[in-house]
């Protein structure tokens, strides 16, 4: 691990966390306007030119609001809750390139080939709070694990029906959808050789995007993503037609629900850098981010912006599907989990395995992973037309019995 | 009555195929479907700038017509306030003028409480004289509860305002008053007809 200069870090601590909360402020405006337009409606448009002053006045609001803590609540969870949800939530962006990124240097053959590349790499410059961990990715997870808590606490200390039905989904779904998210990964982890991001992203500038040899991995990816996130398809922690609010139902608008929102929001951000970063390349675009040079301001920032609109197509993406795709039921949620998506994950990382092992090309990959993909429709296909005709022959059989009866 | 065999239908879910299961064309569709509608044309009604535009029979505050003369039209027979489901209307007759030869009585007060008012429009066509019409006027506000009791000149002014703004022409024309305006037949003339 390489040392790191104060200064640098702080700067980038601070820019990091200003940038997550400035993105969140807008995209918690995106995401009314998106829901607008997909509604033929128009979304705000009082407060500023389109409305654009809409999250100053909405955050404002959330300061000024009378902070009601009610009695019957655990006050030191509830209090908590908030706190750790949007902690965990800003701590996990802390080793993600948010620009671009140099690759630490691989251990060399002797100390002084280390020693130089080491020196070499601190001439460099990341863009991430934490450049060179090799624990990376792992660290996320962990974090994202973390990130429960926050809700299982608003939950419980709430000391409401509502909240904990809505903490006992999550904990549930999270759980259950963290085995297929970290199993996807596991297929690009074994081809770049590290858990760093920045290695990463380096292997996929030289080979070419992970989507492209693992499709399926990354379906299984933002599926679970969605999944983590609590968002639609997904919400069902929060799913305001049963639960009202759900976990955060207690938290009147004040800035502990502020704090829930942007948790959540900044999850989005996280994940849809980890997307692009784990599957499309992060700041690679097929060597067409050389274009402007590969060092100087222009690169610099071309990169940042083939980065930044792979990032946004993610977070766009997550605000339509929202009003595309209907709400699973609790069972259907949990039997995708453990019943497709996790059987499709070991099936996907032995296809990994097997090209590592024989060095097959990479595009025999691609070729196993939709076979995978196209194996697990046909088998869903054949178990849903069994089940119907067991259906049936039920159906019929209380039939005869009716008719025996009348 | 116990449901008979022959009138049960039994519906079969249709069958989905490999490419219904695979669930992707499915969500592409979807997605088309949202991203047409997030280009499509808006619906929105931007309403202080934007005023809707409301049907001509549209029921709203209350006026009470003039005639030629400028006098209200009104002949105090009490239709409307019989008629009015929610007795929000309060007349108090008084014998016409004696230079107004076409009526007999006239309302000396006529307050309508417009928050009681249920805007059912019975009161017009109660109306043998056309004297009472809801007109367009949609935005009624008002401070206190007093404020929202329309007297007589305030439903007058309603009706000089609606008229001025053409948006609610008069819609019958001023002629002779009907027969509610005319004394009741003494009791003699009754006996012969």
């Amino acid at each position: 691990m390489p040392e790191f200069n104060l200064i640098y870090t702080a700067l980038m601590i601070g820019g990091v966390i200003a940038f997550v909360m400035g993105t969140v402020a807008y995209l918690i405006l995106a995401e009314r306007k998106v829901a607008a337009w997909v509604q033929d409606r128009l979304g705000p448009n009082r407060v500023g030119p389109w409305g654009l002053l809409q999250p100053i006045a909405d955050g404002g609001k959330m300061f000024l609001k009378e902070d009601v803590i009610p009695s019957h609540v655990d006050k030191v969870f509830f209090i908590l809750a908030p706190i750790v949800a949007f902690s965990t939530a800003l701590l996990s962006i802390a080793v993600v390139p948010i620009g671009p990124s140099t690759p630490p240097p691989a251990p060399q053959a002797t100390v002084a080939e280390y020693e130089a590349a080491q020196a070499a790499y601190q001439e460099t410059f990341t863009f991430a709070i934490q450049p060179g961990l090799d624990i990376g990715i792992l660290y996320i997870f962990a974090i994202g694990s973390l990130a429960v808590y926050g809700v299982i606490l608003a939950g419980w200390s709430a000391n409401n029906k509502y909240s904990l039905i809505g903490s006992m989904r999550s904990s549930a779904q999270i759980i259950s959808y963290e085995i297929p998210l970290g199993m996807a990964i596991v297929g690009v982890l074994l081809f770049a050789g590290s858990l760093n991001l920045e290695t990463i992203t380096d292997w996929q500038s030289q080979h070419g995007w992970f989507i492209l040899f693992q499709p399926l991995a990354f379906l299984l990816f933002i599926t679970s993503v969605y999944a983590e996130t609590n968002r639609l398809p997904f919400d069902l922690p929060e799913a305001e037609q049963e639960l009202v609010g759900g976990y955060h139902t207690e938290y009147s608008n004040s800035m502990k629900l502020g704090l829930m929102l942007l948790a959540e929001y900044a999850h989005m951000i996280t994940t849809s850098f980890l997307m692009s970063i784990l599957f499309f390349g992060g700041w690679s675009l097929f060597g067409l981010e050389n274009i402007a040079g590969e060092t100087g301001i222009g690169a610099l920032l071309l990169r940042f912006g083939i980065l930044g609109a792979k990032v946004f197509g993610f977070v766009f993406l997550f605000l339509l599907v929202r009003w595309t795709i209907p709400r699973f039921r609790f069972d259907q949620l949990i039997g995708l989990a453990w019943k497709v998506m996790i059987p499709l994950a070991i099936l996907h990382l032995l296809a990994a395995l097997l090209v590592r092992h024989f060095e097959l090309p990479y595009f025999a990959l691609t070729a196993l992973s939709v076979l995978l993909f196209f194996i697990a429709g046909a088998a869903s296909v054949r178990t849903s037309s069994a089940q119907k005709t067991r259906r049936k022959q039920a159906r019929s059989a209380t039939r005869e019995h009716a008719t025996v009866g009348a | 009555m116990p449901i008979a065999e022959h009138d049960v239908t039994w519906v079969q879910e249709p069958k989905l195929g490999l490419l219904e299961q695979l669930y992707i064309p499915a969500i592409v569709d979807g997605l088309q479907t949202t991203i047409g509608h997030m280009f499509g044309k808006k619906i929105t009604e931007q309403y202080p700038e934007q005023e809707p535009t409301l049907p001509p029979n549209y029921r709203g505050v209350h006026r009470l017509n003039r005639d030629h003369d400028n006098r209200v039209k009104c002949v105090a027979c009490y239709m409307c306030a019989t008629a009015c489901p929610a007795h929000c209307i309060d007349i108090v007759a008084a014998p016409a003028p004696a230079e107004w030869k076409d009526r007999e009585k006239y309302p000396e007060t006529f307050v309508i409480d417009e928050l009681r008012c249920i805007y059912c429009g019975m009161c017009e066509e109660a109306c043998p004289v056309d004297a009472i019409e809801l007109t367009t006027l949609y935005d009624l506000t008002g401070l206190s509860r007093e404020q929202m009791i329309f007297d007589k000149e305030k439903l007058l002014s309603v009706f000089d305002t609606t008229t001025q703004m053409g948006t609610d022409p008069i819609r019958t024309q001023a002629g002779r008053l009907s027969p509610a305006s005319e004394a009741p037949p003494t009791a003699g003339e009754t006996a012969t007809k």
